[in-house]
């Protein structure tokens, strides 16, 4: 019976060493029993536990709102017994997988994202404009999205998703600017998430990364209103994409995400170059095109809060 | 006539960068028109459905489902893609075969296959850690012992024993060491250069490493020896050995010896390997009191002290930062509260205290400070000591063994002052100022003022000037060193009046 080996297996037999646990991955795993292995990569894997997905991944694979990052002395031993449909057991010190110990959760913290920063509209246009400096020299991928990371026109060479995707993303540009109505079913809200989420190439579909950027940057920018309308237009279209993309847009409405593009939101909203550049080099290894479209999602969200400025108050948006 | 076919796969999940690297593959293949492989979502299958990829088969998919679709010149053509979308699908998603991810499981065996090396950096529970270094020492390496709780009687016969190899002992509980550029452990990503570093203590070591490299100096080795190698029972052992290693460094130019006050006798023996070479020193015994030196020696009162004296400038005349801000203590407020995660750093800022003539308490005191009691006024508190950190990660591991101390402090209507240590570089917490800010967002408005010090290099993976600008914009008042945080503490303190 699995539950016999976690009470009996000590935590320091577990080739993994548990370091940091995202907010929503802690959420899922507060007080759960067990679960199962759904999906599993070179560097990580995914359990299901009560309906919700949470990461398992090597620390270097970035922190996250939906991950447990771990460490081992020799490298991914810890995720040998990770195979679909194998059986979970958690205690509060042990994630065990098929009867075996593999990772030791007594050390987890929590990680949090970075905290906003002190902003203002000032800070917050530095930022965007030091961004577009950049644009010639942009490595954008040639899938995804990050082709909108300067406006809602696309720029570079067209592909199947950034052509479906640009209507859906100059009408959010709209709604953010108070140009259209956004509420219902039929409003351009709904039907541009429905465009989006679960558009594009990937296990996150790029669509998802850029709503989840969108959210994101809404959430930590203070933006209450917008974020809570997107929020339900989001979670009304989740059973449009796939689990793995759901788990990670349910982190996005609460307003965390990855390490990376925290990182790239913050330098953003304070205007520091030098740490944007670097937040932008970290986002340029997530996934294939991820990175990149998840900022696409921030920078839409934070040039519409630019173009409202009588809705900045203190470091805040008020919307 | 052109022939779609697609395929639906259930439940497998496969890196976003495979599946991309997998489309590209099969596009690539003679008499493809188009290809492509997605999850089967209602968005995905519209954009199919548009591009003339999408069957019958592949309309039926769903989000949890992959969709292979391949637009082929004919069915032959369209037959070879799916084979190789299978082979391709079925490759191991973990690469590296066991040969590949070898790793040697003794010290021996290590060896065998690095026949080159000459250092061992021994990390087990304190009970095996002894031996293990034992077997370093016998296979002719020199040894650093991370692990703490190794018995005083073994530390005395290990180093014994290197002695008379001529090998050196780092530790035990030795947590920094730099050798040739090289970080190990608790390390900053220090410049190289022409000063070494001899230390009992790593944080210590790590202050001032990381203060020479902003002053523009380098490291050329930082040696730590263990807390307990200038006590008389060892010795100073490892010290007098490092010595030795630093003074036949054509590299190193001066040297920085870092520790708590000696005992007299352990003093005279490592004074006089200092007078016999011919390197000049600066020499930081935390809190000692003034000592006869060779001329080639002068003692320091503070670790930045030190650093400048090694560097031949002020920290102040190339810092940027120093507190800025209108928030001053509130009236009725009169307390100073020191948490620091660093043990020196906690003895250095007593030194401060003491020489500003101002009576304070800790739980690790130097000389001349008193031992922290419930109604102690200033306290400076060393939250790394055994008392705080028995069974949990140190404070530089994990900021949560801090918070509650903070939140304790930033609550109490009598404290004025709260300065912090942050200590960043290898092994250390991703984003400690991070933690910290947390929990002064939560702070009431009224809090007393904090200000802290960032020990650390812009180069370390946390990025010194990224940590002082979250505690900035947390409110934090910056100090450019440590000891210039415990001044600047005292200085905001006597706004009060």
């Amino acid at each position: 019976m699995p539950l016999s080996v976690s009470l009996f297996a000590s935590p320091s037999e577990a080739p993994g060493h548990g370091l940091q646990i995202g907010c929503f991955a802690r959420d899922v795993i507060d007080g759960a029993r067990s679960g199962r292995v759904t999906a599993v990569f070179e560097r990580s894997g995914y359990i299901e536990v009560d309906g919700d997905w949470v990461c398992v991944a090597n620390v270097d694979a970035g922190y996250n709102a939906v991950t447990i990052s771990v460490r081992s002395s020799s490298s991914n031993d810890w995720l040998e017994h990770f195979q679909v449909g194998a059986p979970v057991v958690i205690t509060p010190s042990l994630l065990s997988i098929s009867n075996r110990p593999a990772v030791n959760l007594l050390p987890l913290t929590l990680w949090s994202p970075a905290v906003a920063p002190c902003w203002s509209l000032a800070t917050l246009s530095r930022g965007l404009q030091t961004l577009a400096k950049w644009a010639p020299d942009a490595r954008l991928p040639a899938d995804g999205l990050g082709q909108y990371l300067y406006g809602s026109q696309a720029i570079g060479v067209a592909t199947r998703e950034s052509d479906a995707a640009g209507g859906a993303i100059a009408d959010l540009t709209q709604w953010l600017r108070g140009v259209v109505d956004s509420t219902g079913e039929s409003g351009v809200l709904a039907r541009s998430v429905r465009t989006l989420i679960g558009l594009g190439p990937g296990l996150t579909p790029s669509g998802d990364d850029f709503l989840a950027g969108m959210l994101i940057a809404l959430s930590v920018c203070g933006a209450k209103r917008w974020q809570h309308q997107l929020a339900n237009a989001v979670q009304a279209g989740l059973q449009g994409t796939g689990s793995v993309s759901q788990t990670h847009l349910k982190a996005a409405v609460k307003g965390e995400g990855g390490e990376a593009l925290h990182q790239a939101l913050v330098a953003l909203m304070a205007g520091e170059g030098d740490r944007l550049g670097h937040a932008v080099s970290a986002l340029d290894r997530v996934g294939h095109t991820s990175g990149w479209d998840g900022l696409a999602g921030v920078v839409t969200a934070l040039r519409a809060i630019t173009g409202r400025p009588f809705l900045v108050r203190d470091g805040r948006c008020l919307s | 006539m052109s022939v779609v076919f697609n395929q639906v796969r259930t439940g497998v999940f496969l890196d976003s960068v495979v599946l991309m690297r997998i489309s590209r593959e099969l596009a690539d293949l003679e008499g493809i028109e188009e290809a492509a492989l997605m999850i089967g979502t209602p968005s995905n299958l519209a954009i199919l459905e548009r591009a003339g990829l999408l069957s019958e088969l592949g309309r039926q998919a769903g989000g949890g489902d992959l969709v292979l679709a391949v637009r082929a010149r004919d069915a032959a053509t369209a037959e070879i893609a799916a084979t190789e979308a299978e082979r391709a699908l079925e490759r191991p998603s973990r690469t590296g075969s066991q040969a590949e991810t070898w790793q040697p499981r003794t010290l021996r065996s290590a060896c065998s296959v690095m026949t080159d090396a000459n250092f061992a950096l021994v990390s087990v529970p304190g009970d095996f850690a002894a031996a293990e270094a034992r077997k370093a020492l016998r296979l002719g390496l020199h040894v650093m012992i991370f692990s703490d709780n190794v018995p005083l009687e073994e530390e005395v016969a290990l180093k014994r024993e290197a002695t008379e190899a001529g090998l050196l002992v780092m530790g035990p509980d030795c947590g920094t060491v730099i050798i040739g550029g090289v970080p190990l452990a608790f390390a900053n990503q220090v410049s190289r250069g022409d000063i070494g570093l001899i230390g009992a203590s790593g944080t210590g070591i790590q202050e001032v490493s990381s203060l020479i490299t902003r002053l523009g100096g380098g490291v050329s080795h930082a040696l730590g020896v263990g807390g307990r190698d200038l006590s008389d029972a060892v010795g100073g052992s490892s010290m007098l050995a490092a010595l030795k290693l630093l003074n036949n460094d054509p590299g190193t130019r001066h040297v920085v010896l870092i520790s708590k006050p000696p005992s007299t006798a352990v003093a005279k023996s490592i004074l006089t390997e200092v007078a016999a070479s011919d390197k000049t020193f600066s020499i930081c015994f935390i809190g000692a009191a003034p000592l006869s030196l060779p001329s080639n020696a002068t003692l320091l009162r503070t670790l930045k002290a030190a650093a400048e004296h090694a560097v031949g400038t002020s920290i102040n005349a190339v810092a940027k930062e120093w507190g800025e801000g209108s928030v001053l203590p509130g009236a009725g407020r009169s307390r100073i509260v020191g948490l620091f995660c660093g043990g020196t750093l906690a003895a250095e800022a007593q030194v401060v205290f003491i020489d500003e003539a101002v009576s304070v308490a800790s739980n690790a005191p130097i000389p001349g400070v008193s031992q922290l009691v419930a109604a102690s006024h200033h306290v400076l508190v060393d939250l790394g000591d055994d008392s705080y950190t028995r069974g949990r990660p140190h404070p530089m591991i994990d900021p949560t063994v801090r918070e509650g101390e903070l939140v304790r402090a930033l609550g109490d209507p009598t404290v004025a002052v709260v300065l912090l240590d942050v200590v960043i570089g290898h092994g250390a917490h991703v984003n400690p100022a991070s933690a910290i800010a947390r929990v002064l967002c939560k702070a009431s408005p009224e809090r007393p003022v904090v200000v802290a010090s960032v020990t650390g290099t812009k180069r370390d993976p946390q990025d010194r000037d990224a940590q002082a600008s979250i505690l900035r914009g947390a409110g934090v008042l910056m100090a450019p060193s440590n000891a210039d945080a415990a001044r600047l503490a005292l200085a905001c303190l006597s706004l009060i009046d």
